[in-house]
C-alpha cells in the first residue's frame, strides 16, 4: 500500500463525521486536548480578570471598589478557577495532546473516557460560571473552611455550587489520572522500555499516579460536607461530635499533593525542552526519574504544614516540617541536572529557553520562601498573610505556567505548524516577567509587615499602602504582558509563517508527525530502541508513512495501536480501541443531572439519574470485545500478537486496578476521619453507638462467602468453557451479593443511631452507605457477565471481562467485610440478635 | 540550520549579520548585567525595607522575645535563601555562556549540588526551627496569669480573672508588661486566628477546642492585633489591641480601680 | 517488574510508616500518655521512639538487600531506582521521623 493510500484508509478508520455530530461524539486525543488546553485557557482569563479586579480594590487603602460580599466572592472565584478550571485541566490537554505521539502510539487507552471526562469538565464548568453570573458564586475561598461553610453561617447555596461543582470536576480529573497512566504503562511503541521512555511520559505517570490517590480525599470532603449541609450530618460540626479540623486535614491530603500535581508536568516540560534548547541530551535521566519518584511520595506526608497555627501538638508539626524541608531536596536534584544538562550543552536563547530562565529565576525564589514556610515558628508569623499569597504565587506562577509557555511556544510548530513572530513573543515574556515580579517580590514583605489574607480593604498608616500600591501596579503590566502573548499566539496561529517539520532538531517522536496531524497519529508504529529515536533526517518518519512499522494496515476498519509489557516495552497485545460514540456526552449529562438535582433539591430526581448513568454505563462495556476468538494477529514487522481481549494484561484490566486503588484511598480517608473523630473531637464516646445484629450480620458473612465461592466457580467455568455452569455461578454470585446488601441495609437499619444526632452515626451510616452502593455495583457486574456468556462474548481465550468483575468483586466483598467490622468491633459490648 | 519562530533573534550559529548577532548576545549579556546589579539591587532593597519596617503590626518590629527569636531565624533563613539563590541562578546564567560541549561532572552536580548541599542546609534550618518551635511553645512553663480569648463573629472577648470575679472586655486585652501570659483561644462560631504580630506568632480560634499560646510584652504599651484566618464579611474589620500595664497600672487594674 | 516493586516498596514503607507515626501520636495523646518518664519524655515518647526504630530496621534491611537484588539480565537504570527508591524510603524514615525525640507533651 503506498503511503496516500493507507494514510486514506487510516484517516476513515480514526476520523470523525462532519458537523455537530462529529463535535459531540468525537474521541480523538488531539482534539479534546486542544479543546481542554484552549477551555482551560479562557478560564485562565477570567481567572486573570478577577484578579485585576481583587488588585484594583487592594490598590488603596479603604478603597470603596467592591465591598466585602462581592470581593468574597472575588478571591474565591479567582482561587478556584485558577486551581480547579485552569491548571489541571490544561496539564491534562497538554497530556492527551502530546502522550501518544512521544509513545509512538496512535491514541490514548480509553478514548471515550477522555470525551466522557471532557465533557464533564465543561458542564461542571458551566455549573461554575453559571452561578457567578446569577450572583451565587461560592465565597467562603477556595478551600472552603469549616464551619464557615457549613449551612448555619452559608446558608445559601453558594457553598453548595462549590462542592457540587467542583466534585463533577474532580471527576473528569480521576478518569483522566487513570487513562494516563494506563496509557504511559501499556500503550507505547514495541521496544520502548520504561527507560527509554521521553522523560516526560515518567513526568505524566507519576503525576497521574498522584491524582488516582490524591483526589479522593478531596471527593470525600465534599461529599461529606454536602451531606452536612443538606441533611444535617453532622461531620464538622463540634456540638455534636463532629470537628472543624477534619475537613482541614481532607482538603489538604488533598491540596498539598495537588501543588505538586500542578508542578511535575511542569518540570517535565522544562526537562523536555532544555535540553533541545541547549543542545544536549538530558543528563542524569535515571537521577531524575528516581527524584520524581520520591517526589510524588514524600509530597503526600507535607500536608499538616497548612495548618500549623491550628493548635496541633509541636511534635506532630515537627513530622511535618521536616517532611516539607526534605521534599525539597528532589527538587534540587533536577534543578542540578537541568544545569548540568546546560553545563554541557551550547544554550541558544531561543523565545522557550526565556522563559526556562524566567522559570527559573522565580520558581527558585518561590521555593526558597517555601522552604522558609517549612519552619514552624516563622510560619506562625507569617501563615495566612500577604507573604503567603506571595509565596504561591511564586511557585504556580514560576513553577507552572512559565515552563507552559515554554512548552506552547516550543510545541507551537507541532500544534499548529506555524512559527510566532519573534519580537512580539519576547516583548511578552519581559512584560509578564518583570510585572510578575513587580507585583509579587513587594507582597513578601506587605505579609512581614502584618497584612492577614483574604482581606477586603485596610486602615492607612500600617505602613501597607505603597507596597499595595505597587504591587497593583505591577499587576496591570503583567495583565498587559499576557495581552502580548495572546496576541501574538493568535497572530501566530493565523498568520504565521510555516514551519519546518522539526524545527528545533528534536529527537522524539512527536516531531516525526506530518503536518496537520492526522488523526491516527503515525501510519505505521515504529520500534524503539533508544531514548532518541528520531533520526536527524526524515527517514523514520516517511517509513513509518510508508507503512513499513508495526500496524502500518486497515484490517476490517478497526481502530488498533500496539499494547507492551509495561516494563520492557516487548509487544504483548494489538489493542483494539472504540470508535466515536454518544456514550460520552450522554453520560456526562446524565451525571450533571445527578448532581445538579442535589444542588437545586430536586432530590428524588438524583437516583433516576444514577439508573440512566448504570444504564449507559452497560452499553458502554458492551461496545468492546468480540463474540468470537481471533487468535494472534499479524502486527506488523514479523510480529504476531493477540488482540488485548485475549491478552493476559489488557489496559481495561489496569485501569479498573487504578480505579480501585481511587476507590480505596476514599474508603481509606473514611476510615481515618472515623479514628480523627474519635480520638479528637469532642462529646466522644457518643451518646448512643451501634447495637449490631448477630443476626444481619451472620447473613452478610454467609452472603459474602456465598458470592465469593460462586464467583470463584463461575470463572474457573469461564474458563473451561461451561457456559451454563458459569451462568449459574454468576446468577448466583449476583444474588448473593444483593441478598448481602439487604442484610447490611437491616444490619443498619435495626443497630444504627440516627446520622443527624452526632457524628459516630453520620461516619457508620456512610460507612454502610459505601458498603451498599459498591455491593449494587458489583451486583450490575456480576449481571452483565452473565449476560455476555450467553450473548458470547466470554470464551476460555476471552477472559477479561470474568477478570475485571472480579477484580471490583473481590475488592467489594473485602470492603463490605471491613464496614462491618469498622461498624461492629468498636460497638462490641452491645452485640445482640 | 533551521529557523524556529524566532527567525532572527539567536538561531542561528553562523553569523548571518552584524544585527542577528547582537540580539542574540543581548539576551545574556542582558541578564548577566542584571545579575551583577542583582546583590546591589538586593542590599539596596533591604536597606529600604527595614527602615521602613516599622509598623503597628509589623513581624520585623518585635517588642516581645517570640517574636524577637522569629524575626532572628527569618534573617537567617533569608540569608541562606539568598545565598543558595545566588548559587544556583548564577551557574545558570554562566551556564548560559557555554559555547562548546563539554563533559560534566555527574557526581559533582548531581549528588554535591542536588544532595550534599541542600541535605545539609534543610538539616541545619530544620533544626534550629523545631528547636526554636520548642522553646516558643513553653511546654513545661506554666504562667500564673491565663486569660481567655473568645473570638466571635465579628469581635473579641477578652475574660480574666480579677480579685473580684472575672472580667471580660471587648476587643481589648489588658496584660501585665514583662509578665509571660498564657492566652487560651476558642471560638463561639467559625475559625478564626488570634495574632498580635510584635509580640509573637498567630494560634486558630476553633470551636469545640481551647489553644494555648504564651505571650509576652517586655515594654508597657499598646499592640495591635488581628483575626488570621478568614471568616466572613467581618474578618478585615475584627481587630483588637493588646494593652500592656507596668506593674503599678496592672496592680490597679487587678483591684477593679478605674481605667 | 520486581525491581519496580522494590523501588516502590521503599517508598510505600516510608508513608506507611509516617502515617503511623503520626497515628499514634495522635492517639496517644488522646489518651493522655504524657506522664513523663525519661527527663522531659513522656510514655508516649517510649511508644513512638520504640516504632521508629522498628521501622527503621525494616527500611534498612529493604535497602540494603536492593545492593544483592541485582539480576544480570535486567537494565541497570531499574536496579538503580530500586536503590533510590529503597534508600529514600530510609532516609526519609530517618529525618521525618526524628521528632520523635522531642518531648511528647502535647503542648
Amino acid at each position: 500500500m503506498t503511503a496516500l493510500k493507507l494514510h486514506n484508509a487510516l484517516e476513515t478508520i480514526w476520523g470523525r463525521p462532519r458537523g455537530w455530530r462529529g463535535v459531540l461524539t468525537n474521541v480523538n486525543h488531539s482534539d479534546l486536548g486542544l479543546r481542554f488546553m484552549i477551555a482551560a485557557s479562557v478560564y485562565f482569563a477570567i481567572g486573570g480578570v478577577l484578579a485585576m479586579l481583587i488588585r484594583a480594590q487592594l490598590s488603596t487603602p479603604r478603597a470603596a471598589f467592591v465591598g466585602p460580599e462581592i470581593y468574597n466572592q472575588l478571591f474565591t472565584m479567582h482561587g478556584s478557577l485558577m486551581m480547579f478550571m485552569f491548571a489541571i485541566p490544561f496539564f491534562e490537554g497538554l497530556a492527551m495532546y502530546m502522550l501518544p505521539k512521544l509513545l509512538g502510539s496512535r491514541d490514548l487507552a480509553f478514548p471515550r473516557l477522555s470525551a466522557f471526562g471532557w465533557w464533564c469538565y465543561l458542564f461542571g464548568g458551566f455549573i461554575l460560571l453559571g452561578a457567578m453570573a446569577l450572583g451565587l458564586a461560592p465565597d467562603g475561598g477556595w478551600f472552603m473552611y469549616t464551619p464557615l461553610a457549613s449551612k448555619t453561617y452559608t446558608p445559601g447555596i453558594n457553598a453548595d455550587v462549590w462542592l457540587l461543582g467542583i466534585t463533577f470536576v474532580e471527576i473528569s480529573a480521576v478518569c483522566a489520572a487513570i487513562e494516563l497512566t494506563v496509557s504511559v504503562l501499556k500503550l507505547r511503541a514495541p521496544g520502548m522500555s520504561l527507560m527509554r521512555m521521553p522523560i516526560f511520559a515518567w513526568y505524566i505517570l507519576v503525576t497521574a499516579g498522584m491524582m488516582v490517590v490524591g483526589f479522593p480525599p478531596l471527593i470525600l470532603a465534599s461529599t461529606l460536607l454536602e451531606i452536612e449541609r443538606a441533611f444535617g450530618w453532622p461531620f464538622f460540626d463540634p456540638e455534636r461530635g463532629g470537628h472543624p479540623l477534619l475537613w482541614q486535614h481532607l482538603f489538604w491530603l488533598f491540596g498539598h499533593p495537588e501543588v505538586y500535581i500542578i508542578f511535575l508536568p511542569a518540570a517535565g516540560i522544562v526537562s523536555t525542552v532544555l535540553p533541545v534548547m541547549v543542545r544536549h541530551s538530558l543528563i542524569g535521566y535515571g537521577w531524575i526519574v528516581g527524584s520524581i519518584l520520591v517526589l510524588g511520595f514524600f509530597s503526600f506526608g507535607l500536608w499538616v504544614h497548612h495548618m500549623f497555627a491550628t493548635g496541633i501538638p509541636h511534635l506532630a508539626l515537627a513530622f511535618f516540617s521536616a517532611a516539607s524541608a526534605l521534599v525539597a531536596v528532589p527538587t534540587v536534584v533536577q534543578i542540578f541536572g537541568w544545569l548540568a544538562t546546560m553545563w554541557a550543552g551550547r544554550p541558544m536563547l531561543w523565545l522557550p529557553m526565556l522563559y526556562i530562565g524566567g522559570f527559573f529565576f522565580i520558581f527558585l525564589l518561590g521555593g526558597l520562601t517555601g522552604v522558609m514556610l517549612a519552619m514552624v515558628p516563622l510560619n506562625w508569623q507569617v501563615h495566612d498573610t500577604a507573604f503567603v499569597t506571595a509565596h504561591l504565587h511564586y511557585v504556580l506562577i514560576g513553577g507552572f505556567m512559565f515552563p507552559m509557555m515554554a512548552g506552547i511556544y516550543y510545541w507551537l510548530p507541532r500544534l499548529t505548524g506555524r512559527r510566532s513572530h519573534p519580537l512580539l513573543g519576547r516583548l511578552g515574556f519581559w512584560l509578564v516577567f518583570a510585572g510578575f515580579n513587580v507585583t509579587f517580590l513587594v507582597m513578601h514583605l506587605t505579609g512581614l509587615l502584618g497584612m492577614p489574607r483574604r482581606v477586603y480593604t485596610y486602615q492607612p498608616g500600617l505602613g501597607w499602602d505603597w507596597p499595595n500600591l505597587v504591587s497593583s501596579m505591577g499587576s496591570f503590566v503583567m495583565a498587559i504582558g499576557f495581552a502580548v502573548v495572546v496576541i501574538d499566539l493568535g497572530l501566530a496561529v493565523l498568520f504565521g509563517r510555516r514551519s519546518s517539520r522539526n524545527p528545533w532538531r528534536a529527537a522524539t517522536l512527536e516531531w516525526a508527525l506530518p503536518m496537520p496531524v492526522p488523526s491516527y497519529n503515525l501510519a505505521s508504529l515504529p520500534h524503539v530502541e533508544t531514548r532518541e529515536p528520531l533520526d536527524r533526517g526524515h527517514a523514520l518518519a516517511r517509513s513509518l508513512a510508508a507503512g513499513e512499522g508495526y500496524l502500518g494496515r486497515d484490517r476490517e476498519g478497526l481502530r488498533e495501536t500496539t499494547g507492551v509489557e509495561m516494563v520492557s516495552g516487548r509487544l504483548t497485545e494489538v489493542v483494539v480501541l472504540p470508535g466515536n460514540s454518544w456514550l460520552p456526552i450522554a453520560t456526562a449529562a446524565a451525571t450533571g443531572c445527578f448532581f445538579l438535582a442535589l444542588l437545586v433539591g430536586l432530590y428524588w430526581l438524583a437516583p433516576v439519574a444514577l439508573v440512566v448513568v448504570a444504564a449507559l454505563a452497560w452499553r458502554w462495556a458492551a461496545a468492546l470485545g468480540s463474540d468470537t476468538d481471533r487468535g494472534p494477529l499479524d502486527a506488523g514487522r514479523g510480529a504476531v500478537a493477540p488482540p488485548h481481549h485475549e491478552a493476559e494484561e489488557a489496559p481495561g484490566w489496569w485501569g479498573s486496578v487504578f480505579t480501585l486503588t481511587a476507590d480505596a484511598t476514599f474508603l481509606m480517608s473514611l476510615l481515618f476521619g472515623y479514628a480523627f473523630l474519635a480520638t479528637v473531637a469532642p462529646g466522644w464516646p457518643p451518646p448512643e453507638m451501634a447495637r449490631p445484629s448477630f443476626a444481619a450480620a451472620g447473613i452478610v458473612l454467609l452472603a459474602v462467602l456465598a458470592a465469593f465461592l460462586a464467583e470463584r466457580e463461575g470463572l474457573a467455568a469461564s474458563r473451561a468453557a461451561a457456559t451454563a455452569r458459569a451462568r449459574a455461578g454468576y446468577g448466583l454470585a449476583a444474588t448473593a451479593l444483593g441478598a448481602a446488601v439487604l442484610a447490611l441495609l437491616a444490619f443498619g437499619w435495626l443497630g444504627l443511631p440516627a446520622p443527624s444526632g452526632h457524628a459516630y452515626g453520620a461516619v457508620v451510616w456512610v460507612l454502610l452507605g459505601y458498603g451498599v452502593v459498591h455491593g449494587s455495583i458489583a451486583m450490575l457486574m456480576l449481571a452483565f457477565v452473565r449476560h455476555r456468556l450467553a450473548a458470547g462474548y466470554v470464551s476460555p481465550a476471552r477472559m477479561l471481562e470474568p477478570r475485571v468483575v472480579r477484580l471490583w468483586l473481590r475488592y467489594t466483598l473485602a470492603a463490605m467485610l471491613l464496614v462491618l467490622a469498622a461498624i461492629g468491633l468498636p460497638g462490641a459490648a452491645s452485640w445482640r440478635w | 540550520m533551521s529557523g524556529d519562530g524566532d527567525a532572527g533573534v539567536g538561531v542561528a550559529e553562523d553569523l548571518l549579520g552584524m544585527k542577528r548577532v547582537e540580539i542574540r548576545i543581548a539576551g545574556p549579556r542582558l541578564l548577566a548585567a542584571a545579575h551583577r546589579l542583582a546583590p546591589a539591587a538586593i542590599a539596596a532593597g533591604l536597606a529600604a525595607g527595614l527602615g521602613g519596617c516599622a509598623g503597628p503590626l509589623s513581624t520585623l518590629d518585635p517588642a516581645g522575645p517570640a517574636a524577637r527569636s522569629i524575626s532572628v531565624l527569618m534573617l537567617v533563613l533569608l540569608v541562606l535563601a539568598a545565598l543558595s539563590f545566588v548559587v544556583i541562578f548564577g551557574l545558570f546564567l554562566l551556564a548560559l555562556r557555554r559555547r562548546r560541549s563539554r563533559a560534566v561532572s555527574q557526581r559533582l552536580f548531581l549528588v554535591g549540588g542536588g544532595l550534599v548541599f541542600p541535605l545539609v542546609l534543610l538539616s541545619v534550618a530544620t533544626i534550629y526551627g523545631v528547636v526554636l518551635g520548642e522553646r516558643i511553645i513553653g511546654a513545661r512553663e506554666r504562667p500564673a496569669l491565663s486569660i481567655e480569648a473568645r473570638a466571635e463573629r465579628w469581635h473579641w472577648q477578652f475574660t480574666r480573672e480579677g480579685q473580684g470575679g472575672s472580667v471580660t472586655r471587648r476587643d481589648i486585652l489588658d496584660v501585665p508588661a514583662g509578665r509571660t501570659v498564657e492566652i487560651v483561644v476558642t471560638s463561639a462560631d467559625v475559625i478564626h486566628s488570634f495574632w498580635v504580630p510584635r509580640l509573637a506568632g498567630k494560634i486558630d480560634a476553633i470551636p469545640g477546642m481551647r489553644n494555648r499560646i504564651l505571650i509576652r510584652a517586655d515594654v508597657p504599651g499598646r499592640y495591635g492585633g488581628v483575626c488570621a484566618e478568614f471568616c466572613g464579611t467581618g474578618h478585615a474589620e475584627m481587630g483588637f489591641t493588646l494593652v500592656a500595664h507596668d506593674p503599678e497600672a496592672w496592680a490597679d487594674l487587678e483591684r477593679g480601680a478605674a481605667r | 517488574m520486581a525491581l519496580v516493586m522494590r523501588s516502590l516498596a521503599g517508598l510505600t514503607l516510608w508513608a506507611a510508616g509516617f502515617s503511623l507515626l503520626y497515628g499514634l501520636h495522635g492517639l496517644g495523646c488522646g489518651l493522655g500518655w504524657t506522664r513523663e518518664i525519661l527527663g522531659p519524655l513522656t510514655v508516649l515518647n517510649g511508644a513512638l521512639i520504640a516504632l521508629w526504630l522498628i521501622l527503621l530496621g525494616l527500611a534498612l534491611w529493604l535497602a540494603l538487600s536492593s545492593h544483592r537484588a541485582r539480576p544480570d539480565s535486567d537494565p541497570r537504570g531499574l536496579a538503580r531506582l530500586a536503590l533510590v527508591g529503597t534508600w529514600a524510603g530510609f532516609v526519609g524514615l530517618l529525618l521525618t521521623g526524628a521528632p520523635v525525640l522531642l518531648p511528647a507533651h502535647c503542648l
